[in-house]
């Protein structure tokens, strides 16, 4: 039995050979499980990139490996192996969530793979755990939520109630808009990840009268938790403040007329007046029928970057030092305008406020309203030594 | 923690402690009287859900999608009972187990190609939206529709159980499968009514519990050890230990959420708050060993 | 010890594990690696299901428990595996005694769900672990030296430590359960008022035997620590592992010793192989647990055994 079932891997597994002409991409992501629609977004993000390419990431002919963490760091350290060991890729990215982020990152770190981050940006990884090899293009994870504490202040709010998911991602979140923000803290709950139903939290809050709550929910929770908010009474009386990815297209449909007017800070928006945005935003409708999310956009980014640095070291992926450098320079056109990176690999952003609204045509999207903070830096990075 | 609050939290938990309620039912009766276990029984409040999203957009109606879906659950769980369940009665506990544990993945991937992965959503009933007034606070009308709807079933059951000829049956199942046989019943089909019975009460939980949270794939496994946990603290066979375990579940739930990380930390708290039901059901398992309401059904 | 017909197919399998690094490639090691480590896992399950006739659905903790001590220890400053290993062994050992204790006083179905429970008790006590990254777990320092022999980094010489570990697991297990221990154990399965009518206490051999296997669980935990160099509840501590093992073991055949082994490659190799098909493979996966539980009497390893007999 055992020589069959090696028979079979062998002829399974391909005799890989990575020759300079070729570059071999991987993209791994949360594909099943619960978080899964931010993984497929940000896929939809990856392919229509690529297609933009030619399939030809930095003029050089690529091979795409899409590894699936199912959501779990110990999934994702499997995942990630696999694609050192066996793909024997050179490049990675995707990274949606903080946690499988950070599992994954372990040993693609350690074989030394360029991993360019296009969602999540764990704060660990930002100061003393920088890494010459990790690139974070889509945010840290502090700023967003850094934006909305100093909005909130801005706008006089005295008690905010904060609440969010229970794991790394949600506490970086939370905390950073409770650090900016100079109010009173009504309340601090965690719900765990796998929690949908809110009807206790949400007693609790009504208890605690605060003036404003601003909550950090992605995906199906964020669904949940909008509804269950609105079904209590609560949108009414006490406005909902959160950061970009509590409502987006992908939600819209689930989410209903609750979403509407949710005020939210993201540091890119379908409305940003700028070509490559322009030509991703029209890409993105034409084959996918609807406004893309940040999730595709950052994806596109990452992807558009690799493609920039590829070429500035003319498909010469051997010299690892050189793709580094040229890909620290960022220089490529970034659909969120202006694109650089700090000094420890994560990058400086604007952060725009937006309000969830309709068009004259009865479909939802984010508008536009204004720009909270221009060149916000993450607060980790001085502690990074690179 | 103020009175009305401690009012709105105890309806929180009976809401809760009713659709666990719904949801034991089934597994109690299949435990008690085929002396099966059926990890399944999850699957089925997530096919609830799929199917009145489906129903309901292809009617256009809540009422008629209401009864579409409630079909759609028995009919499932009709094919359910007579290719797997059927030839299962006869075995060990422990090819239960695996043949529902296979169940389980084949339905979770099955319901992410048919819809797909993410969560599908259904909006709660127009005359039910928004708060009502419940001595003096604002509760969701949704929510208190649950626990009404869920009290009805339970009160029918009641009835069903105790006071018809189908009701003495399925009592006398769970003692005397030989002497029932031998009166001239169809066992089988007893069997499939009791397995369809308690399918489509899980069925209605996922249909109720819907426009609060949305359907996904897998969404019945988290709640499945919890309605086993409710059923051995309840008492295996008992529909009067499922009511009881339930509620009993529920309101600790909910209680235990809140208080613990008040008094314990957001760490620690959470933890215990969890761990609460799973201690309930190690005491009582040492206490009462058999539950709290043992023995038959009913 | 072992029946004499079964060594060509223990040899022809121990070659054949020995060979793996030779091929060369990393991933193949990685992958045997994966192997062995949850085959002790399933042989663990195993002892009791096969031997004792109890089902436990809530192994997960005991190889969780090892996970975690294996990983505290590390980040602790502790990378000594004459240190670690048997740290981890012997917490999973004492989980297992506390929850053995009170579990093996209910029978049947109370049994499998008490198992149960247990199990996700302690998953959400690790989810509380807000220093240890909580749900999101968190990342080894490194792997434990054994005082210069391995070199963290390699697969190969992590890889023969584990055979090394499974191997001398199968002989300690072979020794007890072909005496007189398990003699009692399968006495005490089949009629357990004879058993104690003869004399012998079925609860604490019972109690002896969900504590041994509770360790070799640990241990299975502790060397997958290593080998992920991630720790973390759900892949560890979730029931969906307690769920698995029990599918290995079946797969394999209950009541042998290399069966669970066996059925530990067959669920991996049919993870990863049918994973790389289809981003669907659980519709196909479902359904052949279903096949084999309802139509087909032995196991994998079962089936080889009746071959070399005829």
């Amino acid at each position: 039995m055992r020589k069959l079932f090696l028979a079979a891997l062998l002829c399974a597994a391909p005799l890989v050979q990575a020759s300079a002409e070729e570059l071999r991409l991987g993209f791994i992501s949360i594909l099943s499980g619960q978080l899964a629609l931010l993984g497929e977004e940000q896929k939809r993000g990856f392919d229509v990139a690529l297609e933009e390419l030619g399939g030809k990431v930095g003029g050089v002919e690529t091979k795409v490996f899409v590894a699936d963490n199912k959501g779990n760091p110990g999934d994702a350290v499997q995942e990630a192996t696999k694609l050192i060991d066996r793909d024997k890729v050179q490049i990675v990215t995707g990274f949606a969530a903080s946690h499988t982020t950070m599992a994954a990152l372990k040993p693609l770190l350690a074989a030394e793979v360029i991993s360019v981050g296009a969602n999540a940006g764990p704060s660990p990884l930002a100061g003393k755990g920088c890494n010459k090899n990790w690139f974070s293009t889509g945010f840290h994870n502090d700023q967003w939520d850094m934006a909305m504490g100093q909005y909130m202040t801005q706008k006089g709010l005295k008690r905010v109630y904060f609440m969010g998911m229970d794991y790394q991602a949600g506490w970086d979140h939370v905390k950073a808009a409770i650090r900016e923000f100079k109010g009173e803290k009504a309340g601090e709950v965690y719900t765990p990840i796998a929690q949908m139903d809110f009807s206790a939290e949400l007693t609790q809050l009504r208890a605690a009268k605060p003036d404003a709550v601003f909550v950090f929910y992605v995906g199906p929770n964020a669904v949940a938790f909008l509804k269950q908010y609105t079904q209590a009474g609560l949108a009414k009386t006490i406005p909902l403040y959160s950061m970009g990815a509590i409502s987006d297209p992908l939600l819209y449909k689930a989410q209903g007329d609750a979403a509407l007017g949710l005020v939210t800070t993201e540091a890119w928006n379908t409305e940003l007046d700028n070509p490559a945005n322009k030509k991703f935003v029209a890409a993105f409708r034409k084959k996918f029928g609807r406004d893309p999310t940040g999730y595709a956009a950052r994806q596109y980014d990452a992807v558009m970057l690799i493609d920039s640095a590829v070429r500035q070291v003319k498909g010469n992926l051997a010299d690892k030092d050189a793709l580094r450098a040229a890909l620290r320079k960022g220089d490529f056109q970034s659909v969120r305008g202006d694109f650089r990176f700090n000094t420890n690999q994560y990058p400086i952003l604007n952060v725009y406020v937006q309000e969830v609204s309709k068009r004259a045509n009865g479909e939802m999207y984010q508008k536009l309203t204004g720009v909270v903070v221009k060149d916000i830096k993450d607060p980790d990075y001085v502690n990074c030594k690179m | 923690m103020t009175t009305p609050i401690l009012l709105e939290q105890g309806f929180n938990g009976l809401q809760l402690g009713m659709i666990l309620f719904l949801m034991a039912v089934g597994v109690t009766l299949v435990f008690g009287i085929m002396d099966t276990i059926n990890l399944s029984h999850g699957s089925l409040l997530m096919f609830g859900g799929y199917f009145i999203v489906g129903a309901v957009e292809l009617t256009g109606s809540y009422g008629l999608g209401l009864v579409l879906a409630l079909f759609a659950t028995a009919l499932l769980s009709v094919i359910v009972e007579i290719l797997v369940m059927r030839p299962l009665y006869r075995r060990g506990h422990l090819d239960q187990v695996l043949a529902t544990f296979g169940l389980i993945l084949f339905f979770n991937e099955l319901a992410v190609m048919i819809w797909g992965r993410a969560p599908l959503y259904l909006s709660v009933p127009a005359f039910l939206d928004g708060p009502i007034d419940l001595f003096g606070l604002a509760y969701p009308a949704y929510r208190f529709a649950i626990t009404a709807v869920a009290a009805a079933v339970g009160s029918g059951l009641y009835l069903l159980i105790g006071r018809t000829r189908t009701g003495m049956l399925i009592r006398a199942g769970a003692d005397k499968r030989v002497v029932v046989e031998m009166m001239g019943v169809n066992i089988t089909r007893l069997y499939t009514l009791i397995f369809a019975l308690g399918s489509v009460l899980a069925g209605l939980a996922g249909i109720m519990v819907v426009p609060l949270v949305s359907v996904q794939p897998a969404m019945g496994d988290p709640i499945l050890i919890t309605t086993l946990v409710v059923v051995i603290i309840g008492g295996i066979g008992s529909i009067r230990g499922a009511l009881v375990g339930g509620l009993l579940v529920g309101v600790l739930d909910t209680f235990g959420r809140i208080l613990f990380p008040v008094y314990f930390g957001t760490g620690t708290g959470s933890a215990l708050a969890n761990m609460t039901i799973y201690i309930l059901m190690a005491a009582v398992l040492l206490w009462r060993p058999r539950g709290l309401f043992p023995a038959t059904a009913g | 010890m072992v029946d004499r017909r079964e060594w060509p197919i223990i040899l022809v399998l121990a070659a054949l594990a020995l060979a793996v690094p030779l091929l060369g490639d990393t991933y193949y090691t990685k992958f045997a690696t994966r192997v062995a480590i949850y085959g002790m896992a399933a042989l663990s399950v195993d002892i009791l299901l096969g031997y004792a006739g109890l089902v436990s659905f809530g192994h997960a903790a005991f190889y969780g428990v090892g996970a975690y001590a294996t990983g505290m220890l590390i980040n602790a400053g502790v990378a000594s595996g004459f240190v670690v290993l048997p740290a981890a062994v012997i917490a999973a050992a004492v989980a297992a005694l506390v929850i053995g204790a009170l579990s093996l006083r209910t029978t049947g179905l109370y049994f499998i769900m008490i198992t149960l429970a247990f199990a996700q008790m302690l998953y959400y006590v690790a989810q509380s672990l807000r220093a240890y990254g909580g749900t999101d777990g968190f990342a080894l320092d490194g792997r434990v030296t054994l005082g210069g022999v391995l070199k963290p980094t390699d697969a190969t010489s992590f890889y023969y430590l584990c055979l090394a570990f499974l191997a001398l697991v199968l002989f300690l297990c072979a020794r007890f359960l072909k005496a007189e221990f398990g003699v009692v154990l399968r006495g005490a399965r089949d009629n357990a008022v004879r058993i104690e009518a003869i004399g012998f206490p079925a609860y604490r051999y019972r109690l002896v035997a969900f504590a041994i296997s509770g360790a070799i669980a640990g241990l299975a935990g502790a060397l997958m620590a290593n080998l992920n160099q991630y720790v973390a509840p759900p892949g560890m501590l979730n029931w969906e592992v307690s769920g698995e093992l029990l599918v290995m073991v079946i797969f394999g055949a209950a009541g042998t010793l290399l069966g669970p082994i066996v059925g530990a490659a067959v669920f991996l190799f049919f993870a990863d192989i049918l994973s790389g098909l289809t981003e669907h493979w659980m519709i196909i996966f479902g359904p052949i647990l279903l096949l084999r539980v309802l139509f087909v009497k032995d196991g994998l390893y079962a089936l080889l055994q009746k071959a070399m007999a005829r």
